[in-house]
Order: structure tokens, then C-alpha cells, then sequence
């Protein structure tokens, strides 16, 4: 036994980024070295973005995913290659995984407060899709990253914002630039003191007002107690209704945002994305954050009632 | 020196100046509304309320440094009274 005063540090079961990106970013070009990655065609572009502009010599494949959802893997993932699965919105991904010889990646930058198991390698994420913080990435397990020098001005602008324009600004710094770096400290006391119950359960009851009272289209997906809602997807009927509805309800100071529009590296990979292009063609997602009561989830409704009536612009 | 930090990047043209900036300016980004438009920029520089100069364009056609010779000269001009 060794008794003394300067003794190694404690390590976390969790390694914080500034991004989720930069975690994704740290876990391929340090940890797992692949030679061949798979994303899915229905995605946020930033997970896209950062392997054709960090691992342009690392080949990236697409997999389709179904307008349901269902993801449709390759065969067999190789011990060179490694595949990046997604538990969309929040709503657990329960699709049978390929048989696997390489790693398998959980990104649970939607559902790391749905109470999920995960079956990756390695879980990654990022945290200012649900939480309201400056800025925040995650990588389960503890690792021990030396971090690129990052000035972070991107969290500046954002605790000086005062309205969409100054987060927007701060979100194209971000990403036409970016670094694998740490954490800011401000993100870090939040995160560590939120109460994920009490948000969880604010986020179910928005998600699910919206799906029951909602008088147009259908709710891409049903989400179960244990999830939490990142946003409620609907359906609409038209791309021309969809739009219309958007317009109407921005006057209505309610904004809403399409989960996803394609990446052009998806529009250019050879697969049949008709069903990804069918949901962004479709798609209207309406927030459901915790820091909104159902009285603004009724106000929502009320809104989308008026345009239903005749009242669109 | 009114200037918070050194500017290396056009990219930091934005912050560089809203940090900068002694009170009476202020400068005000107009980011595009669309997806994937993170590269356009329009920043306009006013004096009270008086629009000064506006600053647009593309960060991926901009000849490198010319938003930071820019800054730089925005922060001289109002130190020796010009702005």
C-alpha cells in the first residue's frame, strides 16, 4: 500500500468536447483509425461535414434509411470500417445490427436523456441539442485527449446573443470552423446540475400534447415512456402545405425547421435516397423543449388551427 | 488599444469587432435564413444609429486577410477620431 499526497488524478466515466463533432472527430482519428465509415443518408450534416473535411482520405458509405425510419445496413461491417448508428429524435433505434468485425458508434446526441442501452463500441454526442448551453460534446468512457488551442469565440458570441442572429452567427463560426477541443466551463456546471427526470418528463408532456392535438399531419414517431423527445416530427401531406404552415406560424413568432435537409454528399452517393428526400420533403419539426409549458404547446395548436382554417399565407 | 484580442482569421472579423467596439458603435450580423449558408456573412457597422459601412460576401471566394485588414482599420479610424 502506498500513502501519500500526490497521487494520480481521479478519471470520469465521461470525456467532454466542445462538440459532438469534436468527439466524433476524436474517436476516428484517434481511437479507431477506420479506413471506411458508414453514415446514414437521413442525417444531420455536421457528422458528414466533419469526415469530408477532417478524414477526406478515410472513405465514407452511406446506408438508406427508410421513411419509417428503418435503417438499411450493409451486409457485414469489416474490422477496417466502422458504422455510425443514430437514435433519431430521441426515439431508440431498435433495428438489427450487422454482424461486425469492425466498431459500431451510437450517436446519442438526440437520446442521451431516453433511458437507452446502448449496443454501440462507443457512444458519442452532443449536448446543445437538447440542453440550452453554449456549447458541449461527449464521448462515453474516459479518454484523454490532448485538445487543439481553441479561442472558443463561437461560446462568446453565443452568452452575448440577444436574438436568433448572434446564435446563428456563432453557429456558422462553428461550422466553418472547428477544433477537437474541451468543454466550456459555464455548459459544464449546467449539464452537471440538470435535472434530467424533471426535463424528460416536461419534454414527453410538450411531445405529447403535440401528437395528440396537432390538426394536421401525423407524427413521424411514436416515442415510448422510457424516451425523451428531442422535437415532435409531422408529417404533412405536401411539401406546399408543409411550407405554407412554416410561413404562417413564423408570423405567428413560432419557429419551426425541417430535421433534415440532405447533404450534398447524400444527393451525389448513387443510393435510392427517395424515401430520406421524401421526408425532408414532408418533414415539419416543432420544438417541444423544457422550457416550454403546454400552454405553449396550446398556443402551437391554436396556430396551426387558424392556417387549417383558411387563415395561411 | 481598444481591440479585446489579437484578430488572425477573417473569420473572427464579427466578434472581434462586437467585442472591440466602444459603446457608442456597435456592429450587427444578418446570417442567411437558409440551411447550409454558413459561409455568406453581412455584418453592418453602425455609429449611434447611423448605418456606417456594411460588410457582405463569402468567406470561401474572400481574398484571405481582408476582413482582418478591415477590422483593424475599422478600430484605427474610430481611436484617431476618423470613424
Amino acid at each position: 500500500m502506498l500513502i501519500g499526497s500526490k497521487l494520480p488524478p481521479e478519471r470520469a466515466e465521461r470525456t467532454y468536447f466542445h462538440t459532438g463533432r469534436a468527439a466524433f472527430s476524436y474517436l476516428i482519428g484517434q481511437v479507431i483509425h477506420p479506413n471506411k465509415v458508414y453514415l446514414p443518408t437521413f442525417t444531420c450534416w455536421s457528422l458528414v461535414s466533419a469526415m469530408s473535411r477532417r478524414f477526406p482520405n478515410i472513405e465514407l458509405v452511406f446506408y438508406p434509411v427508410r421513411r419509417d425510419l428503418t435503417c438499411i445496413y450493409p451486409d457485414t461491417i469489416k474490422e477496417d470500417e466502422a458504422l455510425v448508428f443514430i437514435h433519431f429524435f430521441g426515439h431508440e433505434n431498435t433495428g438489427v445490427l450487422p454482424p461486425c468485425d469492425g466498431t459500431l458508434i451510437e450517436d446519442f446526441s438526440h437520446s442521451y436523456m431516453s433511458q437507452i442501452s446502448p449496443r454501440g463500441d462507443y457512444v458519442f454526442g452532443s449536448y446543445r441539442k437538447i440542453m440550452k448551453v453554449a456549447d458541449g460534446g461527449f464521448l462515453w468512457g474516459f479518454f484523454n485527449p490532448i485538445y487543439e488551442p481553441n479561442r472558443k469565440l463561437d461560446t462568446w458570441l453565443r452568452f452575448e446573443a440577444k436574438d436568433w442572429r448572434d446564435v446563428r452567427e456563432a453557429e456558422n463560426m462553428l461550422d466553418r470552423d472547428w477544433s477537437i477541443s474541451d468543454i466550456g466551463s459555464q455548459s459544464l456546471e449546467i449539464l452537471l446540475t440538470a435535472n434530467e427526470s424533471h426535463i424528460r418528463q416536461r419534454r414527453q408532456r410538450n411531445e405529447q400534447f403535440l401528437a395528440n392535438n396537432l390538426s394536421v399531419g401525423l407524427p413521424q414517431v411514436i416515442f415510448r415512456n422510457k424516451e425523451c423527445p428531442l422535437i415532435h416530427n409531422r408529417i404533412m401531406p405536401s411539401t406546399e402545405e408543409r411550407d405554407s404552415l412554416r410561413a404562417y406560424l413564423a408570423l405567428k413568432k413560432v419557429f419551426t425547421s425541417i430535421h433534415w435537409p440532405t447533404h450534398e454528399l447524400v444527393h451525389r452517393c448513387g443510393l435510392d435516397i427517395e424515401d430520406t428526400l421524401w421526408i425532408e420533403k414532408h418533414v415539419i419539426s416543432f420544438p417541444v423543449t423544457h422550457e416550454y409549458g403546454v400552454n405553449d404547446m396550446e398556443y402551437i395548436c391554436n396556430c396551426v388551427d387558424e392556417w387549417k382554417q383558411g387563415k395561411g399565407v | 488599444m481598444l481591440a479585446t484580442f489579437p484578430i488572425e482569421r477573417d473569420d473572427e472579423f464579427y466578434v472581434f469587432l462586437k467585442s472591440s467596439l466602444p459603446p457608442r458603435y456597435r456592429i450587427e450580423s444578418t446570417p442567411s435564413t437558409s440551411y447550409y449558408s454558413e459561409w455568406l456573412f453581412h455584418y453592418d457597422l453602425y455609429d449611434g444609429d447611423v448605418l456606417k459601412q456594411t460588410f457582405e460576401g463569402d468567406f470561401r471566394t474572400l481574398e484571405k486577410g481582408k476582413l482582418v485588414c478591415e477590422a483593424e482599420l475599422v478600430l484605427s479610424d474610430i481611436e484617431i477620431g476618423n470613424k
